[in-house]
C-alpha cells in the first residue's frame, strides 16, 4: 500500500497541445500554443489543484490529458503506461478508469435526457444490459451527490446550476474511475453546497482511492482540497509546489501576484482595492519572446526577454520555471 | 442621497409545470439604490437567477411564468409594461450579466457582430462604424487581450472567462441605469475576477449605476458590495449592510452559510463545515419557517409558523424567530 502511496498514476512528458487559428500572421499559420511543454506527475490518491489566469490552458491540458483532445506533441502516461498513441478501440478500457467533471454544467448535459437517462446511458455505452440494474445503481449515485429519487425523472433545465453540477459529478463517478479532471466543479456552486461538494470528493477519494486533477479559480478551496499545486500562465507551468510550501514561499512573480488578487473577508483593513497584476495578458497569438511573463514582470531582466528559463527544483519537491532562481538549482 | 432606483414589492414567480405551479419565489421585497453595488447571496437554487430573470421579465408569461407584485423601475410597475416597452429596457436601462455565457452568446456570430447588433438596437441614430468604434472601446475597456483579433472570432475559440468578459462588454455598452449581474465572475481567475469587479465597481460610481450581483463568493461579496440581501428557498431570510452581515450575521443560513468557507489558513479541518440536511424541494415546501428542518435550532414554533422579515435595527432584517427576539 505505502509503494501504492507514491505510485504515479498520470505523467505528461513535454506535453504540448497548439490549436491552429483561421488566420495566417505572415504567410505562416497561427497557431494558440493553449498547452506548452508540461511535464507534470499525479501521484495514487492525490489531488494535483491546478490555478492560472483564464485562458492559459487549464481545461485544455486537463482534456489533453485524458486524450479527449489529441496532443500535438509529448507523452502521457498512465501507470507508467505509454497511452499517448492508443488507438481509440484499444484506449476504451482506460477512459472508464479517466473520467472528467465539465466546468460547464450548462452546456455538457444533454437538455433532452433526464438526470436518470444521463447516468443510464453510460452505463448502457459500458456495456451493462440488465435495466433494472442500470437505474438501481443510477439512483444509489444520485443519492451518493445529495440529489434525491424524484430527480431521476427531472430534465437538466429543470435544475438549478448547482443541481446540474451535481449530474455531472454522479455521471463521472458511475463508472468506478481512478482519476477525474474537476475542471471546476465547484465554481457554480454556492458556498454551503460547495462545502459538501468538496466533502464528497474527500471521501470518494479516500473510500474509493481515487486521484484527481482539480482545476478552480478559488484559491482558498483549492489550497484547501489540493496536496500539490501547480501554477499555470499562458499555456506553460509556472509553478509547482506542496500546498504549504506554495502559500509559505511562493517563488515565481507570477504566483506572488495571482495570490496578492485572492479576495478576503476581512473588515479592519477596510474596504482596499485589490491588487492587480500590472499589463495585460498577452495575446496566446503572440506569446512574448524568452519567458511569456516578462512583459508584466517586476524582476524582468535582460535575459528575461530572450530566454524562456527552465524547470528548476528549487527546494525539495518545490519547482519553478523562472530565471530569477537560476542559481539556486537544488542541487540533486 | 441615494434613490430606491429598483423596488420589488412581494414578487412571486411560479412556474407552470406538468406537475402543476412551482412557487420559486414568494414575497421576494427589496430595493436598489443608485451609486451602490446590491449582493444577493444564497444556496443554490434559492431562486436568485429566478428572481433577477423576473425583473427583467424574461420568461414567456404565456405558459412558462406567472409573476406577482410589483417591480418599480423610477417609480414605474415593471409588471404593467408592454412586452414592447419591456424590450426597450432590457439591455438599455436595465442590463444584464447572465450566469451561462456560453448559451446566452450566439454560437455562429462572431463576437464583434453580436456587441454591435446589441448597440444599433438601442441607438438607431449610430452609423454601423460608429457602433463598431464603440465596440472595440467596451472590448477593451473589460480587459480583452489582442481585442481587435477576437472582434472578428466565434465564441468558441474563446476560453469560458474570456466569453464572460464579452458578455459583460455587451451589458455595458448602452450605459445602463442598472447593471444585473448573475455569477459574472464565476468562471474567471482571480486576477481577471479583481479586474472585472474593479471595472464594476468604477462604473458604478462614474455612471452612478446600481447594481445588483449575484455570486456565491462571499469574499468578492465582502469586498465589493453596500449591501446583501441572503436568500433561502424562495424567499429573503436577511438583508443587512455588508460590514454587519459579515461581522453579526443573525440568520442560522447565513451562519452556516458563512462557516462553510475553507478558510486562508495553514491549518485544514479534516472535513468543511456542512449544513446539515438538503434544500427541500419546491413541491414539499415545510409550512413553518423553511429553513427549520435544517436548522440546530428550531423549536416547535419554527415548524408551525412562518416568521416574518422584520429589522432588527438600521436596516439589518431577518427571518427568524430566534433572532428576532
Ligand atoms: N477548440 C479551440 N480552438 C481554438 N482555440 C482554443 C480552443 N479551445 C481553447 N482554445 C484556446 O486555448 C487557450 C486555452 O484555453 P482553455 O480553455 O484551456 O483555458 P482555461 O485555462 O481552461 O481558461 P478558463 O479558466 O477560462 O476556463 C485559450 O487561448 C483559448 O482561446
Ligand atoms: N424554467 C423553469 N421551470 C421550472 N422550474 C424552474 C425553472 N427555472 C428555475 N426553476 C426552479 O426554480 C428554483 C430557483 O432556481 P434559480 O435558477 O433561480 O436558482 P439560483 O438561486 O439561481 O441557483 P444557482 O445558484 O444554482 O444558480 C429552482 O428550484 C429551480 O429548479
Ligand atoms: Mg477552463
Ligand atoms: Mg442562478
Amino acid at each position: 500500500m505505502e509503494q501504492k502511496k507514491n505510485q504515479v498514476l498520470m505523467e505528461t512528458r513535454n506535453l504540448k497541445k497548439y490549436f491552429p487559428v483561421e488566420k495566417k500572421i505572415d504567410g505562416q499559420q497561427a497557431e494558440v500554443k493553449a498547452v506548452n511543454d508540461i511535464s507534470m506527475k499525479i501521484r495514487h490518491n492525490e489531488v494535483y489543484g491546478l490555478v492560472g489566469e483564464t485562458g492559459c490552458g487549464k481545461s485544455t491540458f486537463g482534456r489533453t490529458l485524458l486524450r479527449l483532445m489529441e496532443p500535438t506533441e509529448g507523452r502521457i502516461f498512465y501507470k507508467g503506461e505509454d497511452i499517448t498513441e492508443l488507438p481509440q478501440g484499444e484506449f476504451r478500457k482506460y477512459r472508464q478508469k479517466l473520467q472528467m467533471i465539465f466546468q460547464d454544467p450548462y452546456t455538457s448535459l444533454n437538455p433532452r435526457k433526464s438526470a436518470g437517462k444521463i447516468l443510464e446511458e453510460v452505463l448502457a455505452v459500458q456495456g451493462m444490459k440488465n435495466v433494472r440494474e442500470r437505474m438501481e445503481l443510477s439512483l444509489e449515485i444520485l443519492g451518493k451527490v445529495g440529489l434525491r429519487p424524484e430527480h431521476y425523472y427531472r430534465y437538466p433545465h429543470e435544475f438549478s446550476g448547482g443541481q446540474r453540477q451535481r449530474i455531472g459529478i454522479a455521471r463521472a463517478l458511475i463508472l468506478n474511475p481512478e482519476f477525474i479532471v474537476c475542471d471546476e466543479p465547484v465554481s457554480a456552486l454556492d458556498v454551503s453546497i460547495q462545502s459538501q461538494i468538496i466533502n464528497l470528493l474527500l471521501e470518494l477519494k479516500e473510500t474509493e482511492h481515487l486521484s484527481y486533477l482539480f482545476i478552480a479559480h478559488d484559491i482558498s478551496v483549492v489550497r484547501y482540497i489540493s496536496d500539490r499545486i501547480g501554477v499555470m500562465y499562458l499555456g506553460y507551468l509556472f509553478e509547482e509546489s506542496h500546498t504549504a510550501g506554495l502559500f509559505r514561499s511562493p517563488l515565481h512573480p507570477y504566483t506572488k501576484a495571482l495570490l496578492a488578487a485572492v479576495p478576503t473577508i476581512d473588515f479592519d483593513k477596510g474596504k482596499k482595492k485589490r491588487e492587480l497584476i500590472r499589463g495585460e495578458l498577452p495575446s496566446p497569438l503572440f506569446p512574448p519572446s524568452g519567458c511569456v511573463f516578462h512583459t508584466r514582470c517586476p524582476y524582468a531582466k535582460d535575459i528575461c526577454k530572450e530566454q524562456c528559463p527552465d524547470m528548476k527544483e528549487v527546494e525539495k519537491g518545490h519547482r519553478v520555471m523562472c530565471h530569477l532562481y537560476d542559481e539556486k538549482e537544488k542541487t540533486k | 442621497m441615494s434613490s430606491k432606483l429598483l423596488e420589488v414589492k412581494n414578487l412571486a414567480a411560479s412556474f407552470k409545470t406538468e406537475r402543476g405551479l412551482m412557487k420559486a419565489i414568494d414575497g421576494i421585497s427589496f430595493y436598489a439604490q443608485e451609486n451602490e453595488i446590491l449582493g444577493i447571496v444564497g444556496e443554490s437554487g434559492c431562486g436568485k437567477s429566478v428572481t433577477c430573470q423576473s425583473v427583467l421579465r424574461l420568461y414567456d408569461e404565456k405558459h412558462l411564468v406567472k409573476l406577482e407584485g410589483e417591480i418599480l423601475f423610477d417609480g414605474e410597475n415593471l409588471l404593467k409594461y408592454s412586452e414592447k416597452e419591456m424590450e426597450h429596457i432590457r439591455g438599455g436601462a436595465i442590463s444584464m450579466v447572465f450566469q451561462d455565457a456560453l448559451s446566452a452568446l450566439n454560437p455562429v456570430m462572431k463576437i464583434g457582430d453580436q456587441i454591435v447588433e446589441g448597440i444599433l438596437l438601442h441607438h438607431k441614430e449610430l452609423s454601423k462604424a460608429e457602433a463598431k468604434e464603440r465596440a472595440l472601446n467596451i472590448l477593451e475597456q473589460v480587459g480583452i487581450p489582442a481585442f481587435r483579433e477576437r472582434f472578428e472570432q466565434y465564441p468558441h475559440e474563446l476560453s469560458g472567462g474570456m466569453r464572460q468578459r464579452i458578455m459583460i462588454a455587451i451589458a455595458l455598452v448602452c450605459g445602463p441605469r442598472i447593471l444585473i449581474a448573475d455569477e459574472p465572475t464565476t468562471a474567471l481567475d482571480v486576477t481577471i475576477q479583481a479586474q472585472i469587479m474593479n471595472l464594476i465597481v468604477r462604473l458604478k460610481e462614474e455612471m452612478g449605476m446600481s447594481v445588483i450581483l449575484i455570486t456565491h463568493d462571499l469574499a468578492v461579496v465582502a469586498e465589493t458590495c453596500d449591501r446583501v440581501v441572503v436568500m433561502y428557498l424562495g424567499q429573503i431570510v436577511e438583508e443587512a449592510d455588508v460590514k454587519e452581515l459579515f461581522l453579526h450575521p443573525a440568520h442560522p443560513y447565513t451562519r452556516g452559510m458563512m462557516m462553510s468557507i475553507p478558510s486562508m489558513s495553514e491549518e485544514k479541518p479534516e472535513r468543511l463545515y456542512v449544513i446539515q440536511g438538503t434544500v427541500p424541494l419546491l413541491s414539499q415546501i415545510p409550512s413553518g419557517c423553511r429553513f427549520a428542518p435544517r436548522c440546530e435550532y428550531a423549536t416547535q414554533r419554527c415548524r408551525e409558523a412562518m416568521p416574518e422579515l422584520e429589522e432588527l435595527e438600521n436596516g439589518h432584517k431577518v427571518r427568524c424567530f430566534m433572532a428576532q427576539r
